[in-house]
């Protein structure tokens, strides 16, 4: 065996290294004494967005289980994204919440680790085992307020139903297992192909546990219970990041099952996934309009967005593979940027001691009141977030909305792309009455906020920057999220 | 001579996986529901190495040993979040947590 077999593993080596380093550096700590840890995670990303560039267009393979081909580094430069920010805006949280530092930021990194290797990975069984690895660490971020029952709560919510579907996606993996004998992807696709005309009850077993299991992850109805709970009790950059990150990974995998290995069989699947997309949209958008708690309102804004991803991915043609990935990156540095304006207002109310047996504060929609005169620069960011979300041009939404339902259009499915259309213009609605909370409306309580610190309101910046980047010139992206979305299929 | 053919296992299994997944549901209390999720696993366990023994692979008995590392990880964090709840509630009863609507 040559170094070089080695090569697709190193971003999310760098990953990993970087999150012992974090752990070792918080062992050794002194009582008192501080360390830069968040820059050791920083570190570790930078060389995992290295590595990712130099192995692009070389479609590198490991041990035959993890491919770098441009779509699973595509993927990994999201997650990089996700990464960077969502350590940049952790700062002012895990101050002042007290969070274990060091534990905070291995985690992340493990996690993210995890991430990439589910991006990467062409063996069901590593699949299975990166999904592992970043679902248990995101367990545990979500419950680091150990001193908080509504965290704890919430942590145990997600690790409940998050087990609950690994059984069903690993129970899925053990019939293809059986169906074809290997658990590579290209055995499996292969195998399914031979058979596509008539797929045998275990191969649409098979196909069926595969689907609740990546059904619960992304969060789509009917097993999305676990995700507003998970949100709304978990610090807010860990719910910026799961709902970013876990959804990038997830569809990551998600696309290249269901689009590569068991395209043949989506005479059985696409109709279920139908009707699976179409509840997700109008539930999560139906619901999050009579939320009042921010996070929870955002928790179902995002079920609703994975319905968006599934309309993409049910399209399957050319345009809507680019829009998967298009779509991932967009929601990806508009919600990050959403919740680490949420972060930084949450965590200031929290000083006094008094109330952290309290349910989050300033979570309520009507707590953001006056913001637009108290704090104009974080209200205006939010405005800017909160529009992507619902689409407006000329933010990353519109276009990444756009992308999503002319492709559902070109394949032909108008059903699904007017249910989009109408669950975007009525979630429009929650998302301006965050804004005319913020700007209409007089605060109750002359509300006093902290300094933003410069790392997490300079993140919170290119976030936006990002945001109308890819909105008003997306069209470098694009060709990107194209030219690597067809080396896999 | 082979008396009991790869049907039996997977029978076997899939009314273990589904006795998991009932209990998850029915049982009120934390630790029986971490149990449940447990037989789920073992389940898919004896999935694998009833079908690697009928394909006459040993991938089947060797992804066993890598579900059963996930399992054991998956307990230890779950046992760490239901101790951190029970301090909060003195309870395992999970109708006792409230906090958060379902």
């Amino acid at each position: 065996m040559n170094a070089g077999a080695l090569n697709a593993v190193v971003p999310m080596a760098c990953v990993t290294a970087a999150g012992i380093a974090a752990m070792l550096a918080e062992a050794f700590r002194e009582p008192g004494e501080r360390m830069p840890i968040a820059g050791l995670g920083a570190v570790g990303l930078v060389g995992a967005a290295l590595a990712a560039v130099l192995l692009w267009n070389h479609n590198a393979s490991s041990f035959g289980l993890v491919t770098a081909d441009n779509f699973g580094l595509f993927v990994t430069m999201i997650l990089v994204i996700v990464g960077v920010l969502s350590v940049a805006i952790s700062g002012p949280t895990v101050e002042r919440e007290r969070l274990p530092a060091g534990e905070y930021y291995a985690l992340l990194l493990f996690a993210l680790a995890g991430m990439m290797l589910m991006a990467t990975a062409t063996d069901l069984l590593v699949m299975f085992l990166a999904l592992e690895v970043l679902s248990l660490a995101v367990y545990v971020l979500t419950g680091l307020r150990r001193d908080s029952p509504v965290a704890s709560e919430a942590a145990f919510k997600y690790f409940l139903l998050g087990a609950f579907s690994s059984a069903f996606f690993l129970y899925g993996i053990a019939f293809t297992y059986g169906v074809t004998g290997s658990t590579h992807l290209d055995r499996v696709g292969s195998l399914i192909a031979a058979q596509a005309m008539a797929p045998t009850a275990m191969q649409r077993l098979a196909a069926g546990l595969l689907l609740v299991g990546f059904g619960f992850k992304v969060s789509a109805v009917p097993f999305h219970m676990w995700t507003p709970d998970a949100y709304e009790g978990a610090p807010p950059p860990v719910t910026g990041f799961m709902s970013t990150g876990v959804k990038a990974a997830a569809f990551a995998a998600f696309v290249r099952v269901f689009l590569s290995a068991f395209e043949p069989m989506r005479a059985d699947w696409g109709a279920i996934l139908w009707v699976v997309a179409a509840a997700t949209m109008v539930l999560g958008t139906v619901v999050g309009v009579v939320q009042s708690s921010v996070k929870r309102m955002l928790a179902y804004s995002s079920i609703a967005h994975g319905g968006y991803l599934l309309v993409a991915l049910l399209a399957a043609n050319d345009l809507g593979k680019g829009a998967v990935l298009f779509y991932l990156l967009a929601y990806a540095v508009t919600n990050l940027g959403a919740f680490g304006v949420i972060g930084l207002l949450e965590s200031s109310a929290r000083q006094s001691p008094a109330t952290s047996h309290q349910p989050p504060q300033n979570d309520q929609v009507r707590d953001y009141a006056g913001l637009g005169h108290t704090h104009p620069v974080l209200a205006g960011l939010m405005t800017v977030f909160l529009l992507s979300l619902g689409g407006f041009p000329p933010m990353a939404g519109f276009i990444a909305k756009w992308y999503v339902f002319s492709a559902a259009m070109k394949a032909g499915d108008s059903g699904l792309a007017i249910i989009g259309v109408l669950t975007s213009v009525v979630s429009v609605f929650f998302y301006l009455r965050l804004v005319v909370m913020m700007y209409m409306t007089e605060g109750e309580r002359p509300a006093t906020f902290p300094a933003v610190p410069r790392i997490a309101g300079f993140a919170l910046v290119v976030s936006a920057i990002l945001v109308f980047y890819l909105g008003i010139l997306p069209a470098r992206v694009l060709d990107w999220a194209a030219a690597s979305i067809s080396t896999i299929f | 001579m082979n008396m009991v053919a790869v049907n039996h296992y997977l029978v076997l299994s899939a009314m273990l996986f589904a006795i998991g997944a009932a209990g998850v549901f029915v049982r009120r209390n934390l630790i029986t529901i971490l149990l449940s999720i447990e037989i789920m696993l073992n389940a898919v366990n004896l999935t694998f190495v009833a079908f690697g023994r009928a394909l006459g692979s040993v991938d089947g008995q060797i992804i066993v040993f890598f579900v059963m590392t996930v399992a054991a990880a998956e307990a230890a964090v779950g046992l760490a979040i239901v101790i951190t709840l029970f301090r909060h509630k003195e309870s395992l009863n999970p109708d006792s947590f409230t906090s958060l609507k379902w």
